[in-house]
């Protein structure tokens, strides 16, 4: 286990360092520099100073190793635009971004699995049928499209939720008003999983239905209900934990194009707009944690195997 | 030796009717899936409208006409008009041909990608297939929306970068599929034939290997398009897609963002352009995957 670990830890390291070796090329080698610049009040002079001083006169390999030697200390740099440490923003954002995707996750498996489950028990019934229809609809839609669509239903014309953001502006701040802000935002962005984990669900769950030991479980005279839930399920649930841990790295892509459309203040929408700004250090930093976010999380969902298979032991 | 001539001459000739090939079995077992076949058919007629949109739209996709801004569905604009009075079916034409041409050459892009990491990996082995094998998988672990954001904002958001953009962040999955088919396949008999006459192994892969994947490569294909139509979409909408004044689904729905309140019709036509080509293309991938191999069907 712990070996594994090690092992693990190493590839993300590698990863990271790969991931952050090219969106630093890319970043430095665009034509074009960061936009803060591009001020047509400051002369030659100033801007070649501004340059010095950011270090973009040095050569790519040396601001790299810069760069890097900061970050292993804990520093990503202060961000051009809002002249505060970039670690610090992102602080503030990640949070958000973690609430919105974990609870667009957690929505998205408590209406699959059932759905899932109750399609693969059923086969080629009409429930069946329908929910493959609607998996088809959720793995088609647009996420910011299903977005402005639900804001005009819901907070334009019915007025019953807010259109963005993450609290009422003004109102005192209450767990109530953020959930009310989180429905939507969550909603849109779980879609899309809600429509590939049911079908997951139900593929896997149909393939371990037809197992003898299912057999043996409604042969003693189980409930269906037991022999779905616990016998069938726990294994179909392997399969399911695979994809979660697989569209982790989507999941945060998708949460960047909700951010946007709801005005979720969050690490999508500060990317974007760090894209627009060339705002270097903090388009590094973003980057950089990010991925890391996402290798960690891929690392959660592996131990959770062990605990929901106890015949896999890592070595 | 003798008796395999005799066979070849007392082989029992078709039965009345028409031989059925790989394709044609194919084929008949996709023309029994109604609803992949509806996929297709309304496919076809997006394409086909969108290739005449130089001969059927109304008018002017570009033409600003500021008296004309936002009027409502009518005689004149079946559509009404959008914030700068340009016509919006006339612009839902125009935009689909470059939503479609960018959604099927980032596919074709990526395709031939994904065949030649492949194929590669799957026939070489060893270290190149580990190499290729683990830098497709280390792609897949990255969140590759945000480098392609922070690319097509650095690189500018034109068409070609857009492109290249799409396909080189979807690549992995052909490739893996591919590899898997490859392996499959190069210990075959006709491929240890092939090798024992002296082909090379260009040929063997071009000629011999590869082509048997076509089926799921095809499958991958559409599937393929879907993701890269979605995707514009979401590069377009935040703006670093195709750039306005030109029109794409996707900017569509980025200007009619401001409009939600007064002129939601003006965000609902383009999004249902997108969804049902989406989904429209997922069917028919699914539909041809179920045709290719039966066994798969349950999935």
């Amino acid at each position: 286990m712990l070996r594994y670990l090690i092992r693990r830890l190493l590839q993300t390291a590698v990863l990271l360092l790969v991931v952050s070796l090219v969106v630093f090329a890319l970043v430095t080698q665009a034509p074009g520099g960061p936009s803060i610049l591009l001020d047509r009040n400051m002369s030659q002079a100033e801007i070649e100073r501004m340059r010095a001083i950011l270090g973009l006169d040095q050569p790519v390999y040396v601001q790299y190793v810069r760069w890097l030697t900061q970050v292993l200390r804990g520093n990503l740099g202060i961000s051009y635009q809002a002249g505060l440490p970039v670690l610090e923003i992102i602080l503030q954002m990640l949070p958000n971004t973690l609430l919105l995707s974990a609870a667009s996750l957690v929505l998205s498996l408590v209406v699959a699995i059932p759905a899932g489950v109750l399609s693969a028990a059923r086969p080629y019934t009409s429930l069946d049928h329908t929910v493959t229809f609607l998996c088809f609809f959720g793995i088609s839609v647009p996420t910011f499209w299903l977005g402005l669509m639900l804001i005009v239903l819901f907070s334009i014309m019915l007025g019953w939720l807010p259109p963005g953001g993450m609290q009422t502006i003004g109102a005192p701040r209450s767990i109530l008003d953020m959930a009310r802000h989180l429905i939507l935002p969550a909603v849109v962005l779980g879609t899309a999983n809600m429509a590939l984990f049911a079908r997951y669900t139900r593929s896997s769950t149909m393939a371990v239905l037809r197992q003898d030991y299912v057999r043996t479980a409604r042969s003693k005279g189980l409930a269906e209900r037991a022999v779905l839930y616990r016998h069938a399920l726990r294994n179909a649930l392997l399969t399911i934990v695979t994809v979660v841990g697989l569209q982790l790295p989507r999941l945060v892509g998708g949460a960047a194009i909700t951010e946007t459309v709801f005005a979720w203040p969050g690490m999508g929408s500060l990317a974007v707009r760090a894209a627009f700004e060339r705002d270097y250090p903090m388009i590094m930093g973003i980057t950089l944690m990010i991925s890391f976010v996402v290798a960690a999380s891929s690392l959660l969902v592996d131990l959770v195997y062990v605990f929901i298979d106890p015949r896999i032991r890592y070595g | 030796m003798g008796s395999a001539r005799s066979a070849t001459l007392t082989r029992p000739a078709p039965a009345a009717g028409r031989v059925q090939t790989p394709a044609g079995r194919i084929a008949a077992r996709f023309r029994r899936n109604r609803l992949a076949v509806t996929a297709l058919t309304v496919l076809a007629g997006i394409h086909l409208a969108v290739i005449l949109a130089p001969w059927i739209a109304p008018g002017d996709p570009d033409t600003v006409a500021l008296v004309q801004r936002l009027l409502p569905p009518g005689q004149q604009h079946w559509l009404g008009t959008d914030e700068y009075g340009r016509d919006v079916l006339t612009r839902l034409l125009y935009g689909g041909r470059v939503s479609l041409a960018v959604g099927l050459s980032s596919m074709l892009a990526s395709m031939v990608l994904g065949v030649v990491v492949g194929a590669l990996a799957g026939y070489s082995g060893g270290l190149t297939d580990v190499v290729l094998m683990r830098i497709t998988d280390g792609m897949l672990a990255v969140p590759l929306f945000f480098v392609a954001l922070m690319a097509l904002a650095m690189l500018g958001a034109t068409i070609l970068n857009l492109v290249l953009v799409i396909a080189l962040t979807s690549w992995m999955t052909v490739a893996r599929v591919v590899r898997a088919e490859v392996l499959r396949t190069r210990e075959l008999e006709y491929v240890l034939a092939a090798r024992a006459i002296g082909c090379s192994g260009l040929r063997i892969l071009a000629r011999h290997v590869v082509p048997q994947s076509i089926p799921s490569i095809t499958v991958a294909a559409t599937l393929g398009v879907a993701y890269a139509v979605l995707l514009e979409s979401s590069l377009s909408f935040l703006g670093l897609g195709v750039q306005p004044p030109a029109a794409s689904w996707g900017n569509m729905l980025s200007g009619a963002r401001g409009y939600l309140r007064t002129v939601p019709g003006l965000a609902v036509v383009p999004g249902v352009m997108i969804f049902v080509t989406v989904l429209c293309y997922n069917w028919f991938g699914d539909g041809l995957r179920d045709a290719i191999d039966p066994t798969l069907a349950e999935r």
